[in-house]
């Protein structure tokens, strides 16, 4: 009774997981290129400037994305043996790409030419994502700062 | 410094390998390693099983030790006359049996239980349902079945059953811990027991030929060995009957055809049970 159980959730979490899986990858390909003009950097002084008053402003994207049984029941197979856990790759790519994106579509609201000091941090969701046929989830918020451009400066001189 | 827009190449941060490979490979390598595993840890416990003296079994399973009895017992007079009536069939039997197994001793008990089964337990107790009692027609028909239950004891197969699932849980708490809760402890635990179940079927095949030929020895026929098993076999419906590899025991029809092959070859008469022990068992159950 116990392995028909196990089978028909192995199964759900195959077919829907991967069908889940191809349509985020899809939608997160299309809108990058949407936003591909918008540049996301790590570095931390703006860019200099003189004509223009520089605003600044956070910018948050967020996002949770869950495993499915299938990928986490292989991925803790793999666990026994050690070694590249390839199951997990594709569930974190995903979550960073669209928290990217979300931040990078909160800035172009913003009329951002720039976000800078972009960081990306990653937290696992559902405590109890060991207990029996309960599936785990990760967290990716990615956060920095969209600069645009204010007003024009008074030439001081 | 220039910002040229390209998108990033894909298949950096994810490996290009298709999801299915890995299932088989880790799942086909994880059930093999178990199986590997149970086996050898079961021949370890079955050999140790050796060094256990059957006096210190009777006495640590004994009626202030260890003694396990999940049923009512009933203690009517009727109840205690057929137990004494079962217990001295089994001192018979164990008299036929042969000098090598003088060394064991069996306690008897009826539990009061209609469906019908009968169960050999560390420290040479047997219990019979009274169930069983209404199952079987004849004399020869019930001693089949406590000459299959001697016949894991002269085996000690209650005791190596019992050190198989010992060392197995302990070999699976020591890589999982205790919590029994993960989905792949209950696969791994699953899987070991399903290797142990082989060995279960086997023991019982054991006991079913050795319980056959002291039938002969003792009545000097084989007839009334399928008694109990044709009994079985009415009962089960195609919904009870669970496929061989997850059984305990194998299928009640191969058991027929090999006991029935043993019938044929050493015909006789059946003796009937006694009167009293028939009424005693067509009365009410504890558990109806």
């Amino acid at each position: 009774m116990e392995i028909i159980v196990l089978v028909v959730l192995l199964m759900l979490g195959y077919f829907f997981g991967q069908y889940a899986e191809k349509k985020h990858f899809k939608s997160i390909i299309e809108r990058e290129k949407l936003l591909l003009k918008l540049p996301v950097v790590t570095m931390r002084t703006p860019p200099a400037i003189h004509q223009h008053e520089l605003k600044a402003e956070l910018v948050t994207g967020n996002t949770v994305i869950s495993i499915d049984f299938f990928k986490k029941f292989v991925a803790s197979l793999k666990m026994l043996f050690g070694g590249k856990v390839t199951q997990y790759e594709s569930l974190l790519d995903r979550a960073r790409r669209e928290a990217l994106l979300r931040m990078k579509e909160q800035a172009k609201l913003n009329n951002a030419f720039v976000v800078m000091n972009t960081r990306v941090e990653t937290a696992s969701i559902s405590k109890n994502s060991n207990q029996r046929n309960s599936v785990g989830a990760v967290e990716v918020l990615a956060y920095g700062t969209a600069i645009s451009i204010g007003n024009k400066l008074e030439n001081t001189k | 410094m220039r910002y040229t827009p390209t998108q990033p190449p894909e298949g950096i941060n994810v490996t290009d390998e298709h999801p299915l490979k890995s299932f088989f490979i880790l799942t086909a390598g994880t059930i093999g390693v178990i199986i590997v595993v149970v086996i050898i840890l079961g021949l370890a416990a079955d050999h140790l099983v050796k060094y256990i003296p059957i006096d210190y079994e009777q006495e640590l399973f004994s009626k202030d030790g260890l003694y396990i009895m999940p049923f009512t017992v009933d203690e009517s007079d009727q109840g205690i006359k057929s137990l004494q009536y079962l217990q001295t069939l089994v001192d018979d039997l164990h008299t036929s049996a042969g000098k090598d197994f003088v060394e064991h001793k069996f306690q008897l008990a009826i539990a009061n239980e209609a469906q019908a089964n009968a169960f050999a337990m560390p420290g040479g107790h047997i219990v019979i349902t009274k169930g069983l009692l209404a199952s079987v027609e004849s004399e020869n028909g019930l001693s089949m079945i406590l000459a299959h239950e001697m016949a894991h004891h002269y085996k000690r197969d209650p005791l190596r059953s019992m050190g198989r699932s010992i060392v197995v849980s302990i070999f699976l708490l020591a890589i999982f811990g205790a919590d029994g809760s993960n989905i792949l402890q209950s696969f791994l635990g699953n899987t070991a027991a399903i290797t142990n179940l082989s060995f279960s079927r086997q023991q019982e095949s054991d006991a079913d030929k050795f319980a056959s030929e002291l039938l002969v020895k003792f009545y000097g026929h084989a007839s009334g060995a399928t008694e109990f098993f044709q009994y079985i076999k009415n009962t089960e419906t195609e919904l009870t009957e669970i496929p061989n590899f997850l059984s305990t025991h194998p299928s009640t029809e191969g058991r027929i055809n090999f006991l029935l092959k043993h019938e044929q070859q050493n015909p006789g008469e059946k003796k009937p049970l006694p009167v009293f022990l028939r009424e005693y068992a067509h009365t009410k159950s504890a558990d109806k």
